[in-house]
């Protein structure tokens, strides 16, 4: 055979290896992959129970549209167990009577979740709203103004160490800087003030926000602020160079340019990539732990006390009451969805009756992480196709 | 011999004999298929997609290589290639040597240094280099670089010695020292070479293929080719009529 | 268009054309305004790292003087004395109690095991019998409590006596016990009742009999049982005479305390205060060496000669650790006698005790101590068990992905590792609580794995379960930037490669893993920094017990729980007053990290920065 074959293969044992280490590669991003898919359909599958009901139409959206409250449990002499809420468990009990068995109450298994929702959801508004114009702006000038020195140098390596900077260090760094430092204007200010700027008719006193959404806001800002800058940076370094020597041969100055050629341009991939912003900064714990998040609240951000206006009170005094609300919302702490999940998970015991608020809790959550990640992905492909230059 | 990429025919009706211990070039307008037919001889071909000889065979040492009991790995020890562009491994000098005996299971270390000297020296390359073997190849100058290659081609003494436009990157007098290596070489192996260059061709080749969109329009004894084609095509090309 | 053109086209353009002298603030033209405002928002990257440092040093900058104040009364009121004495005796005294009470109970089972055996066998069969009972004995139970009429408990009652006799029959007996006990025994089993109250005949009678037995044994092992007490009672003098001791110290700190809280106070005259334990210094010393003598007459107490071989072992070890213990007495007498109790602590001091101390202890009535090595051992140990499980992982899934997977693989395997990066970390966090940890567990406790160091475990939530999470959060990271690296190896090395005759994988392992390690390391340093800053997942999942975990079970010390550097900040934070030394602390460690994700992202850099220098 070799006489007629100088090119024949010499080991078999060589191809084996070969397959095997291949086969061996293979399983290793399986792996990854089906570790992945397992722990999506685990908490789907423990998960959507929440969000189902035995009757038509099967869906039951009480668990997104209730405030979370403390859950009981009551157990009648025959065995059977009924979960309810504070108001109906006495109801319960008392046409129960005496065939009550026992009755075991979990704080903040019971309810929903529309509180953490709320107050995610404001979070990010903050955050997004303060980090997309920082990053923004911060790109503009990375992209279209910088020249290369020492200064651009320590922009980019001040960017890439902030995104390395752990989630806990910048829950720190909000409560030292916007609960206990940033600056309020205020008639009376509190002991703690670092310090008191008079301006005449108030003070500008640097005695901080409290915990509070802005204060929390804030802080995410910071956390997802590398992100933004990074990806706007690259949408603006997509947009030809063309489009610009164009505007400028016209006469237009550079902020001309850049505000009519390149920003518009630029503008749905840096939406894009905010999204990705949202899905982080609605993912983070550590840092609002210490600077907005509660772990119970029994009223939404918007249901705040007030005096009650008096009966002849004007329309003004209507309208002052109904801005202060709504400024409220931004001055008072608020439950979120991660946080939620936190007190779920360590706070109270795991049994029957708690799993399907921590399981529908985190299912709600990673599909609404997953799907805005999933929205900015695909928009960033379809994004790719659309604008070819 | 036909070959096509996917549904594209590169190379039509090509007859080419390869004498023993040889050079042969070939010359061509760009995109006849010089290089495609180079890449066929050790199956380098098979790394595009969709790529498939269609027609005929190609025999080395009287073997289809295309036939189900040839172990690509052995084929590609015994027909050595060398790329247009040089490209050594990002490792040390010995070590790119060193390579095509290692892939092949050689693990005996006097082996391998004699084998790196040899192939070295082969190359023109021991007397510049020996002192610093272990220094890494890309430090090298492009014209090294490329002997550099050719040394790690030789190393697993190959039959066969494929060289795809191995100087169209060098400068003159690089050049002129891979010419000069590839007439010595031509004493211990066959080598086909593709060229733009058609003095290069006068220089170092005995035979001389002449391709044309795919087709194989003449292949003789290069004086015979050059001072006397047969073809009118050979002819108007070699006058510079059209490129 | 048309309306366009029918206006009368009459203003000449050129004055419309030239740029009027535009707006300008102090002589800052427009342009260079906006050019201005623009690099200001530039900065803010630089300001907002420049302010972490600023506030994390505004809290934190406290501590050291603070923790050294702390430690200079703690000193100087006595108390360092008194733990210096003590804390080593306690950790020997713990060691060799422990080894020769195992040692005592190994030899008492000799003579007494085979009654346990018997009495213990007996318990579980009654345990088993009221299982199979339960839901007869369940519903008879509930007939009982609603204080139904008599008649009416006939019914159940007798049911319940039916599945008892039933389960007393078929029960399987194992062979301790003779077939005329066995038979005995199945019939005092089927008398299980509720109304039963009495302890089963057959029970009373092992338990009388296994306790006959252990006096026995005791008795024949009284060597053994002496040297036991005699080794528990040794330092019970030194304890004695540190309890006044204790007393005084604390009242002392409380009085320096006091005086730090508020100036009315009269000044502590720490010299003064600690006359006392000075003075008692030499009878501590004298009960220290009558210790160490007590020590050595429990040695020679030690029995020649056991029953069983587990004995024998426990035993020559304790003879070994005796002496050593020995020795480490007349160590601490040496420390005792070199303590100073008027030499002020510095602050260098205070400084190593923060960075190298091994105890992290907090609201505690006596001293508390804030040493970070407890918490950098978690944090860094579970990073090496997410790093040793993430490299080998996403290193094979990026090679397998740029170069064997297929187009319709990569299709997939891409996307899915990529959305793990959008799993948040309290979700994973949660899976280690809820899922992860009773999956380890139950594994650990299979018997063909029990082989393997550590198993099986006791604790759900520890190193290796926060570990395994870690290593998914790092993976999509390590990832892609291992196959941007892979992928943007030239195509010409693997052509040449394959041109020498080498194979795909040889190609792959051989020229483009090696071009490609650069970009590969800095993928592991950031997905480093990853792990190392992650907060939730080992706040919900280590565990949190705050030592230094035990190495003497070799690997199995990452069954272990365990406190991070992430975590105690996280979890201790929002209880601590503001301002005190604990909150000083917990910024200490925030400074820490910072350094840390600093340094690690410098490395990572600076391998980055190899692969883009360009190779020519």
């Amino acid at each position: 055979m070799s006489a007629s074959n100088p090119f024949s293969g010499d080991n078999d044992s060589a191809r084996r290896r070969e397959t095997a280490m291949r086969w061996l590669l293979r399983l290793g991003s399986y792996f990854v992959v089906f570790v992945t898919v397992a722990i999506f359909a685990h908490i789907s599958h423990k998960g959507l129970p929440a969000l189902l009901k035995p009757e038509f139409p099967y869906i039951d959206t009480s668990f997104l549209t209730e405030l979370p409250g403390t859950l009981h449990v009551i157990e009648d002499k025959q065995g059977r167990v009924t979960q309810t809420s504070p108001q109906e468990a006495e109801t319960i009990k008392k046409q129960l009577g005496n065939e009550l068995r026992s009755e075991k109450t979990i704080s903040y298994a019971g309810g929903g979740i529309l509180g953490p929702i709320v107050g995610t959801a404001l979070l990010v508004l903050v955050s997004v709203t303060v980090a997309l114009f920082l990053g923004v702006c911060c790109a503009i000038y990375l992209s279209e103004y910088a020249k290369k020195g020492k200064f651009i140098e320590m922009v980019r390596l001040a960017i890439l160490n902030l995104a390395g900077v752990p989630s806990v260090v910048f829950g720190l760094f909000g409560l030292g800087a916007f609960v206990l430092t940033a600056p309020v204007l205020t008639d009376l200010p509190a002991d703690r003030a670092v310090f008191v700027i008079p301006l005449g008719f108030t003070n500008l006193s640097f005695q901080g926000w409290d915990t509070c959404v802005l204060s929390g806001g804030f802080t995410l800002a910071f956390v997802i602020l590398p992100v933004i800058i990074t990806a706007s940076e690259q949408c603006l370094q997509a947009v030809p160079q063309g489009f610009r020597e164009t505007s400028m041969a016209l006469g237009a100055t550079r902020w001309q340019t850049i505000w009519r050629s390149v920003l518009p341009f630029a503008t749905p991939g840096i939406l894009t990539s905010t999204i990705l912003g949202i899905a982080r900064a609605a993912g983070e714990t550590a840092p609002i732990m210490f600077t907005a998040a509660l772990a119970f609240k029994d009223k939404l951000p918007w249901q705040k006390d007030l005096p009650p206006l008096p009966a002849d009170a004007g329309m003004f005094a209507h309208w002052e009451q109904s801005v202060q609300r709504c400024l409220g919302v931004f001055t008072e702490s608020v439950q979120a969805l991660p946080y939620h999940i936190y007190t779920l998970a360590a706070k109270i015991p795991q049994n029957e009756y708690s799993e399907q608020a921590q399981y529908g809790s985190v299912f709600v959550f990673l599909i609404l992480v997953a799907s805005l990640a999933a929205t900015s992905i695909w928009l960033r492909i379809h994004l790719r196709k659309k604008y070819k230059w | 011999m036909d070959f096509c990429y996917g549904s594209k025919a590169a190379l039509q009706g090509i007859h080419l004999d390869v004498e023993y211990h040889r050079v042969t070039a070939l010359i061509g307008p760009s995109g006849c298929g010089k290089s495609t037919l180079l890449r066929c001889i050790n199956r380098m071909n098979d790394r595009v997609a969709g790529a498939r000889v269609s027609k005929g065979e190609i025999l080395v040492k009287g073997k289809n290589i295309h036939d189900a009991d040839v172990d690509l790995t052995q084929l590609r020890k015994q027909v050595g290639m060398v790329f247009q562009k040089s490209n050594p491994f990002p490792k040390t000098i010995y070590e790119n040597v060193a390579y095509g005996l290692r892939v092949h299971g050689v693990k005996d270390k006097t082996a391998i240094d004699e084998a790196v000297e040899r192939s070295l020296t082969q190359a023109a390359l021991w007397d510049e280099l020996k002192d610093r073997l272990h220094a890494h190849a890309l430090g090298l100058s492009g014209g090294q670089q490329q002997r550099l290659c050719i040394a790690r081609a030789i190393a697993t003494m190959p039959d066969v010695l494929l060289m795809d436009e191995p100087c169209s990157a060098l400068d003159p007098i690089a050049t002129l020292k891979i010419e000069e290596l590839i007439t010595q070489l031509a004493r211990d192996y066959t080598v086909v070479i593709v060229t733009h260059n058609m003095q290069q061709a006068v220089r170092v080749s005995d035979f001389t293929a002449f391709l044309h969109l795919g087709k194989l329009v003449e292949f003789a004894p290069t004086e015979e080719l050059f001072t006397n084609p047969r073809e009118k095509l050979t002819d108007s090309y070699l006058r510079g009529t059209f490129s | 268009m048309s309306p366009v053109s029918q206006q009368p086209a009459s203003r000449p353009l050129g004055p419309l054309l030239l740029r009027k002298k535009g707006f300008s603030l102090f002589g800052i033209t427009r342009a260079s305004l906006v050019r201005r405002f623009f690099s200001a928002m530039a900065s803010v990257a630089i300001i907002v790292l420049v302010l972490i440092m600023v506030f994390l040093l505004r809290d934190g900058a406290g501590f050291l003087s603070t923790y050294r104040a702390s430690l200079d009364v703690y000193r100087k009121s006595g108390m360092e004395l008194c733990d210096l004495l003590e804390q080593p005796v306690r950790e020997m005294q713990d060691k060799s109690t422990s080894l020769l009470r195992r040692a005592l109970a190994h030899e008492l089972a000799t003579l007494t095991g085979e009654a346990k055996q018997r009495r213990d066998a007996v318990v579980v069969l009654i345990g088993k019998v009221q299982a199979m009972s339960a839901p007869e004995r369940a519903a008879l139970e509930v007939v009982l409590t609603a204080s139904a009429p008599p008649e009416t408990l006939a019914d159940p009652r007798d049911q319940l006596r039916q599945a008892t006799s039933r389960a007393a029959m078929s029960i399987p007996i194992p062979s301790v016990l003779s077939s005329r006990e066995v038979e005995q025994f199945r019939r005092e089993l089927a008398t299980l009742t509720p109304e039963n109250t009495e302890l089963l005949p057959m029970l009373t009678a092992l338990e009388a009999e296994f306790a006959r037995q252990d006096t026995a044994a005791r008795a024949q092992f009284a060597p053994l049982s002496a040297a036991v007490a005699a080794c528990e009672q040794a330092p019970a003098a030194l304890y004695e005479t540190l309890v006044p001791l204790h007393k005084h110290a604390r009242n002392t700190k409380e009085l320096a305390q006091k005086r730090l809280s508020s100036r009315d106070q009269p000044e502590v005259h720490f010299p003064d205060q600690l006359k006392p334990i000075l003075d008692a210094r030499e009878t501590l010393l004298t009960r220290l060496d009558d210790y160490g003598s007590r020590l050595k007459q429990a040695q020679a107490a030690l029995p020649a000669e056991t029953r069983s071989e587990e004995a024998a072992e426990l035993l020559a070890q304790v003879r070994e650790l005796l002496p050593e213990q020995a020795v480490q007495t007349a160590g601490i007498r040496e420390k005792v006698l070199e303590w100073d109790g008027m030499h002020t602590v510095s602050m260098f001091h205070a400084a190593l005790g923060f960075c190298f101390g091994p105890h992290w202890i907090t609201n505690s009535p006596w001293q508390d101590f804030y040493g970070v090595v407890p918490l950098l051992t978690g944090s860094v140990l579970i990073s090496v068990i997410a790093l040793l499980i993430a490299t080998p992982l996403s290193i094979a899934a990026a090679v397998y992905t740029s170069q064997f997977a297929s187009d319709r693989e990569k299709e997939y395997i891409k996307p899915v590792i990529e959305f793990i990066q959008a799993i948040p970390s309290i979700v994973l966090g949660f899976i280690g609580i809820a899922l992860l940890g009773d999956l380890i567990k139950s594994v650990s406790h299979w018997p063909l794995l029990a082989w393997l160091p550590g198993f099986p475990i006791e604790e759900r939530l520890n190193m290796f379960n926060a570990g395994c999470l870690l290593a998914l959060m790092a993976v999509p990271t390590m990832f892609s930037l291992a196959e941007d690296a892979l992928n943007s190896v030239p195509q010409s090395y693997a052509a040449a490669s394959e041109a020498l005759g080498a194979t795909k994988l040889q190609t792959v392992f051989r020229v483009i893993v090696p071009a490609a390690l650069s970009g590969i390391l800095a993928g592991i340093l950031l997905g480093l920094g990853r792990v190392i800053g992650e907060t939730m997942v080992v706040l919900l999942v280590a565990g949190n017990r705050i030592a230094i975990p035990d190495f003497g079970d070799g690997l199995g010390v990452v069954f272990q729980p365990a406190h991070t550097l992430t975590g105690i900040i996280a979890q201790e934070l929002g209880e601590v007053s503001r301002g005190s030394g604990h909150w000083q602390a917990l910024f200490m460690v925030g400074i820490l990290l910072f350094i840390i994700s600093l340094v690690v992202n410098w490395c990572a850099r600076a391998f980055a920065r190899r692969l883009e220098t360009p190779k020519s």
